[in-house]
């Protein structure tokens, strides 16, 4: 296989020494969406549409997320839409409005952060927003509190554009080498005067937030607005838009397992059990298809159907979580049908379009 | 960000079988989980904050 090299010598280093096998961010080209699309109504914080993606979100306007095929090429087929749907023209004070992505920090030990041998970071992300102006980049140490800020220019409405941000080495605060959230990209798409109403902080420094988005546009600002992302990608070491390595494609089926280690969904839970003494209801569980990242939230929508044979397929009137694991989910699914005898093996059949999720987001 | 979701209620929920408790079960912005004993999940951080603000979880039935 032939390797092309492009620019200078020392711009090709960005591939040929990147330290980690897989790109460090997951679906950042927003393929995989668990939760499904057009999720109307966000007010809140949270991951609503595409996976791993999330929105830190107070009193700035209402959202609906997509997945959405807008895309500028170089095989990103898919995006991440946040469309405007209702509007607000006066930020407050404490309103916020965040795109972001969360580590776990032994996914970022490679980063050495908080150590002499500290390495620099860049971020890669193609936007296309309706609001033109400046935007503001942040990377978060979530275990230290430390931050720093990078502001960058949406030039023409609409349009795609790719953005390549470099961050140098922070030798403060070491990254906790376990599970939870250590560490994030923060994408400002809205800020009040509490955020930005300081000195931009464009040097690792303890997080004063009156200094984190200073000069954020407002993207809630008409139910015209649109910001679509993709493409986002993080290296390790300092590169600009000529080094900054290729965007890492992982087939669909790579990208869905790493994505299920956050989230899981399904529609037709391989549910299967024992009916109980009482005859009324059954204890069923499963084993995850991936470990999750901690024991998960469960919820479930829908109603089950017991099946025990041709004749006896009781619909569920309660369902409830009794032992939730990083690698098996088990449940009691309750009936009021009194036709199934103790010890009967049953499996639990989705009736109608209701789901289980299980949730171990950052 | 501060997580501001907002926690309406939640309720230690047993085994039928009767070995304690074994989850949460809480309504958050709404909507009905099931909550794990875990500190690492982050509704069970949320449910924390909720009773460092002086909530307390109710006693399963």
């Amino acid at each position: 296989m032939a390797l092309t090299l492009h620019g200078t010598v020392a711009d090709n280093t960005a591939v040929l020494s990147r330290p980690n096998a897989k790109p460090l961010i997951i679906n950042g080209n927003m393929r995989v969406k668990q939760r499904g699309d057009d999720i109307t109504g966000i007010t809140s914080s949270g991951y609503y549409s595409v996976d791993r993606m999330k929105v830190d979100l107070s009193d700035n306007g209402t959202w609906t997320h997509s997945q959405d095929t807008s895309n500028p090429g170089l095989g990103l087929t898919r995006s991440w839409k946040l469309d405007c749907t209702t509007a607000d023209t006066s930020v407050a004070a404490g309103s916020f409005h965040l795109a972001r992505y969360l580590f776990e920090g032994q996914d970022l030990q490679l980063l050495e952060k908080g150590t002499s041998t500290a390495q620099a970071v860049t971020i890669s992300f193609w936007i296309q927003a309706t609001v033109t102006g400046t935007y503001i980049a942040e990377l978060f140490d979530v275990n230290n509190s430390r931050q720093i800020s990078q502001a960058y220019t949406v030039s023409s409405a609409n349009t795609w554009e790719k953005k390549v941000l470099s961050f140098v080495a922070d030798t403060t605060g070491e990254l906790t080498n376990g599970s939870g959230s250590s560490f994030g990209i923060n994408l400002w798409l809205g800020a009040g005067s509490n955020f930005s109403s300081g000195t931009l902080s464009t040097a690792w420094t303890s997080s004063t937030n009156a200094n984190r988005a200073v000069g954020q546009v407002n993207s809630a600002s008409s139910t015209d607005n649109n910001v679509y992302f993709t493409g986002l990608q993080m290296e390790v070491g300092q590169f600009d838009a000529n080094s900054i390595a290729p965007f890492q494609h992982e087939s669909f089926g790579d990208n869905l397992q790493r994505c299920q280690r956050y989230f899981q969904k399904y529609t037709q839970p391989p549910l299967v059990g024992i009916a109980n003494a009482n005859n009324t209801y059954a204890r069923a569980k499963m084993l995850l298809q991936t470990p999750m990242r901690a024991a998960p939230t469960a919820v479930h929508n829908g109603t089950f159907n017991y099946f025990v044979s041709n004749s006896i397929q009781p619909t569920t009137t309660a369902f409830s979580a009794t032992y939730l694991d990083e690698n098996v989910v088990e449940f009691d699914a309750t009936t009021n049908v009194t036709s199934m005898t103790a010890k009967d093996p049953i499996t639990l059949t989705q009736n109608g379009s209701g789901s289980l999720d299980l949730s171990a987001e950052l | 960000m501060e997580d501001k979701r907002t926690v309406t209620s939640a309720k230690y929920q047993q085994g039928f079988i009767g070995s304690g408790n074994v989850n949460i079960v809480a309504v958050i912005e709404g909507q009905t989980l099931y909550v794990p004993l875990r500190a690492d999940n982050t509704d069970r951080m949320l449910i924390q904050a909720w009773e460092d603000a002086g909530n307390t979880i109710a006693e399963a039935d």
